[in-house]
């Protein structure tokens, strides 16, 4: 990666070295590139366990959806290659599976509101047999959504302003 | 029995994990390599070792974090705490408050905003600069965020120059992040449990 401006996050926003707030972030480059690796490490692990990089996709594209982020949404909608997968990108549906279907419902209360019941939400992850590793790999997939869809809604702000 | 912390409070409780931590001694080489650096260098907690059960993102997002808490230039270390306070307050995590609400004491050597914030849970009777920066990172932080254009010129009206709104929107951002993990794999605890 040469700029930051190649980074996937900056392309989807449409911002690059002419940008008006282009200084600020070339000078935090190395956190740009930081937020590409981690975008690649969430949503395309070279392990993906408990869910595919459809499902992933599929995943952060309901995340985004239910915080008012068009842009990213519709990338992550792209990156959702089973059809299968398309019902978790409907926040008014879940899954057909049990087992997604209780993903999709954690998904929901801790991209939402993570206070809500953490202890509940891990139990019944359990009782549909997850374990500690796919437990926590959907956690990273949440939270790693949840930090870049708002950097965007912070980079677009800027942008319009400064 | 330890009771559990619900109170936002500046004394760093015992963070108790819902699932099991990684083991150490039995960790393979892509975890060690994932625990070479945890988050403000401190040692392997239970925290670092649940993350451990992920350790390709591990791996990227704990440098992720130090640079965006510790990098020199742009926004000051006791403002990137404020807004991580903002961020950790509106998520209610009670944890992530109690570790940057300390920090800021100690950065600032006062008191006061912390123990306002944590009595009102709003900023209004902040100075005029931190309001600023509380009100645009607790904007950022609900979902869906609710941040403007009229909270960027509140920044600018304050002296806020870009590079110090860029970090603002990251400290806040890594906080959307970090609060998730440690509200929803863990709780505070007034101790380490005698027994588990």
């Amino acid at each position: 990666m040469e700029t930051p401006f190649d980074t996937t996050l900056l392309k989807i926003l449409g911002i690059d070295g002419s940008s008006n707030i282009a200084a600020a972030i070339t000078a935090r480059s190395d956190l740009f590139e930081l937020t590409e690796s981690s975008y690649t490490a969430a949503l395309f692990p070279n392990d993906p366990g408990i869910l595919t990089h459809s499902q992933r996709a599929a995943i952060a594209t309901r995340i985004c959806i239910m915080n008012n982020e068009p842009e990213l949404a519709v990338h992550y909608k792209n990156l959702v290659s089973s059809k299968d997968d398309l019902v978790i990108c409907n926040i008014d549906q879940s899954a057909t599976d049990p087992r997604m279907s209780a993903i999709v419902n954690h998904v929901d209360v801790n991209a939402r509101d993570p206070k809500i019941n953490p202890q509940m939400q891990i139990e019944k992850l359990k009782s549909n047999g997850l374990s500690d590793t796919e437990i926590v790999s959907i956690f990273a997939v949440i939270a790693f959504v949840s930090y870049q869809l708002r950097v965007a809604k912070g980079l677009r702000v800027m942008k319009e302003v400064l | 029995m330890s009771k559990q912390v619900n109170d936002f409070t500046t004394t760093v409780p015992f963070w108790n994990p819902f699932v099991t931590p990684v083991n150490l001694q039995q960790a393979s080489d892509l975890q060690l390599e994932a625990l070479q650096t945890t988050p403000s260098n401190t040692k392997v907690g239970e925290y670092v070792l649940v993350l451990a059960h992920d350790p390709e993102t591990l791996k990227h997002r704990t440098p992720l974090f130090n640079g965006i808490m510790y990098s020199r230039g742009g926004l000051s270390r006791a403002e990137t705490e404020l807004s991580a306070v903002a961020t950790s307050v509106t998520n209610e995590c009670i944890y992530c408050t109690a570790v940057h609400a300390s920090r800021y004491n100690e950065l600032t050597k006062t008191t006061e905003d912390m123990a306002t914030i944590f009595n009102e849970t709003d900023s209004s009777k902040l100075e005029d600069r931190k309001r600023a920066i509380y009100d645009f990172s607790h904007k950022l932080s609900v979902c869906p965020p609710t941040v403007a254009e009229q909270d960027v010129e509140q920044l600018v009206q304050n002296g806020l120059e870009t590079d110090e709104i860029l970090d603002v929107v990251l400290s806040s951002a890594i906080f959307a992040w970090a609060n998730r993990l440690m509200l929803g794999l863990g709780e505070p605890l007034e101790s380490k449990p005698t027994s588990n």
